[in-house]
């Protein structure tokens, strides 16, 4: 009877354990945006721009001034829909466009570009609203102020958007298409003929820039993105092929072959696990103890 | 049979989750897999003492200390889930385990038992907290040990923090060759032998001995391969011959405790199915 009360009382006590930390409130860390360069949540959601969103961006002249997105400003609100601006609103798209941007700054991403493209490639009236993209800007320009239409409104034209979730690091393409052309495609009035001619590239989705630049260097990795220039390892002179400093004249295949300080390649020297360890020692004991019959 | 089923079950549902990542990381891990060896040992242990158990077994012991270690196993897991602290968690798995015998099988029983709980117990593994505290210093031990012995040896060495410049090589005395695991295998090897002793002056010594031993013996392994790369080729560092020679110090290791258990052996001794009840 007493066995039975404290095996209850056991049971009842690991029940009331479980319930207990059943009830801990867990609290888990979310960070406000996760990655600083894209800006994705860490709900893994990758970065999308939905043609709506670009096509707003891009179309819309209602910025009344430069406000460069960041992670923690942008605001959905932002985003304005395309009015009819008789003030002349060609070139401030570049403010709604980064205003359309889904997270904020993306240094290579499309939204980033597509803000330089619009500031520089038809940001001539405004230039204190895409200026200082003008500047950063090592394209060449393409007729600023050229795509204003008849009625002064910006007019966009948009090459067909191949996906919606375009990749964030665009990838290089290589320069085999025609050569750059002088104000090609600067789309002065005729905005309907640009940025279709060629197949999309990474960028067709936010060439909608007026600029038509399909056969241009910009069809693949925009020159003015610095970050591209990080994709490629710069080379290491000391580390060439057929080229080991530290290598040993006796030990061609040396592992380790550091002559002095930083020369050559370090060896570890790792202990075997810890499960062969102690197996070898259980078994050396086992038979230890077995020899001498105490076990 | 059926209350320690339910007992054994209600145990089982508590910590599932904690014993599920226990097992992972012993599986994951070559710093903690030596647990599966110390559990492994436990039921070995405990298979072979199931009779004195059924003996010593006393539902009518006095059940107040059993049910405060319960009861404090219990209270180690909660503070463990509220703090997030997975060492403590685990920790009281073992310690709840013990009050839980305790409190219905009775001291005596519980004794039979006492060195596969301290298996399970030392089966754990390290909190990463003591790991990344003592990795660095042991790193450096090793180094200095391993210059010192590789310059008495005549050859020239130079020591840069955890690295030895060789004139062939450089060896880096990285986390994995700390001796860590040596000393955790080690201790848990004196551990299984302290328990044929009947002295616990001599346990605590058999398995205290196991530190400074594999402290020294993992400088004197480094020392070797320095020597092989010195004498035979750079390529001594690399495997198998790292793993063989580090299997093989480790050997000796083992065989410096046994015969250390020997020296300290006086009085007769007592083997794994002694029977504490008598004793």
């Amino acid at each position: 009877m007493i066995h039975r009360s404290r095996v209850v009382f056991t049971v009842g006590a690991l029940a009331v354990a479980s319930a207990a930390a059943a009830t801990i409130p867990w609290q888990t860390w979310k960070p406000v945006t996760a990655c600083l360069l894209c800006g994705a949540q860490d709900s893994g959601e990758a970065v999308v721009v939905t043609p709506t969103d670009a096509e707003r961006g891009i179309g819309s002249g209602s910025g009344n001034s430069y406000a460069r997105s960041s992670a923690s400003t942008y605001k959905p609100d932002a985003v304005s829909t395309p009015t009819a601006d008789s003030n002349g609103a060609s070139g401030r798209s570049s403010s709604s466009r980064a205003a359309a941007a889904p997270r904020g700054w993306q240094p290579w991403g499309s939204s980033s570009e597509a803000s330089r493209f619009a500031s520089a490639g038809f940001s001539g009236p405004s230039a204190p609203q895409g200026g200082l993209w003008r500047l950063m800007s090592l394209h060449p320009h393409h007729g600023s102020g050229t795509a204003a239409s008849a009625t002064g409104h910006t007019v966009v034209t948009h090459a067909p958007s191949p996906a919606v979730n375009r990749p964030v690091k665009n990838p290089p393409a290589p320069h085999n298409s025609t050569p750059p052309s002088s104000n090609s495609g600067s789309s002065s009035g005729s905005p309907g003929a640009s940025g279709t001619t060629g197949t999309p590239t990474a960028s067709s989705g936010d060439s909608g820039s007026a600029s038509g630049d399909t056969g241009s260097p910009m069809a693949g990795v925009p020159p003015t993105d610095p970050f591209h220039e990080h994709q490629t390892p710069p080379p290491d002179p000391f580390h060439g092929p057929g080229f080991d400093p530290g290598a040993p004249a006796g030990h061609p295949g040396s592992i380790g072959g550091g002559g002095g300080l930083g020369g050559g390649k370090v060896s570890a020297a790792p202990e075997p696990g810890s499960m062969l360890l102690l197996s070898t020692g259980v078994l050396g004991i086992f038979g230890i103890l077995r020899k001498r019959r105490l076990i | 049979m059926i209350p320690t089923l339910l007992v054994a079950l209600s145990l089982a549902w508590l910590y599932g989750a904690t014993l599920q990542g226990l097992l992972t990381e012993w599986v994951s891990s070559a710093d903690a897999s030596y647990g599966i060896v110390l559990v492994a040992v436990a039921f070995v242990v405990v298979w072979r003492r199931r009779e004195l158990f059924s003996r010593a077994y006393d539902p009518h012991d006095n059940p107040i200390p059993g049910l405060v270690v319960l009861l404090a196993g219990l209270g180690l897991f909660l503070i463990g889930q509220m703090a997030a602290d997975v060492f403590l968690t685990r920790i009281s798995f073992v310690v709840a385990a013990s009050g839980a015998l305790w409190f219905l099988a009775g001291a005596r029983a519980t004794r039979t038992v006492a060195s596969p709980l301290f298996f399970l117990l030392m089966a754990i593994p390290l909190p990463a907290l003591v790991i990344n505290a003592v990795t660095l210093p042991l790193q450096l031990v090793a180094s200095r040990i391993g210059e010192a012995t590789l310059m008495a040896t005549g050859i020239s060495v130079f020591r840069d923090g955890n690295l030895l410049e060789l004139p062939s090589t450089t060896l880096e005395i990285a986390d994995a060759c700390s001796g860590l695991r040596s000393i955790v295998s080690l201790t848990a090897i004196g551990g299984l032998l302290a328990w044929s002793e009947r002295s616990w002056p001599r346990r605590l010594a058999l398995v205290a001995a196991g530190v400074p031993i594999a402290i020294v013996i993992n400088g004197l392994r480094i020392t070797v391969t320095g020597l092989a790369c010195e004498l035979w080729s750079p390529r001594a560092a690399a495997d198998p011959w790292h793993t063989i020679s580090g299997w093989l110090t480790f050997v000796v290791s083992v065989m410096l405790l046994i015969q250390l258990q020997r020296a300290l052996s006086t009085s007769k001794r007592a083997t794994w199915d002694f029977d504490p009840v008598r004793a």
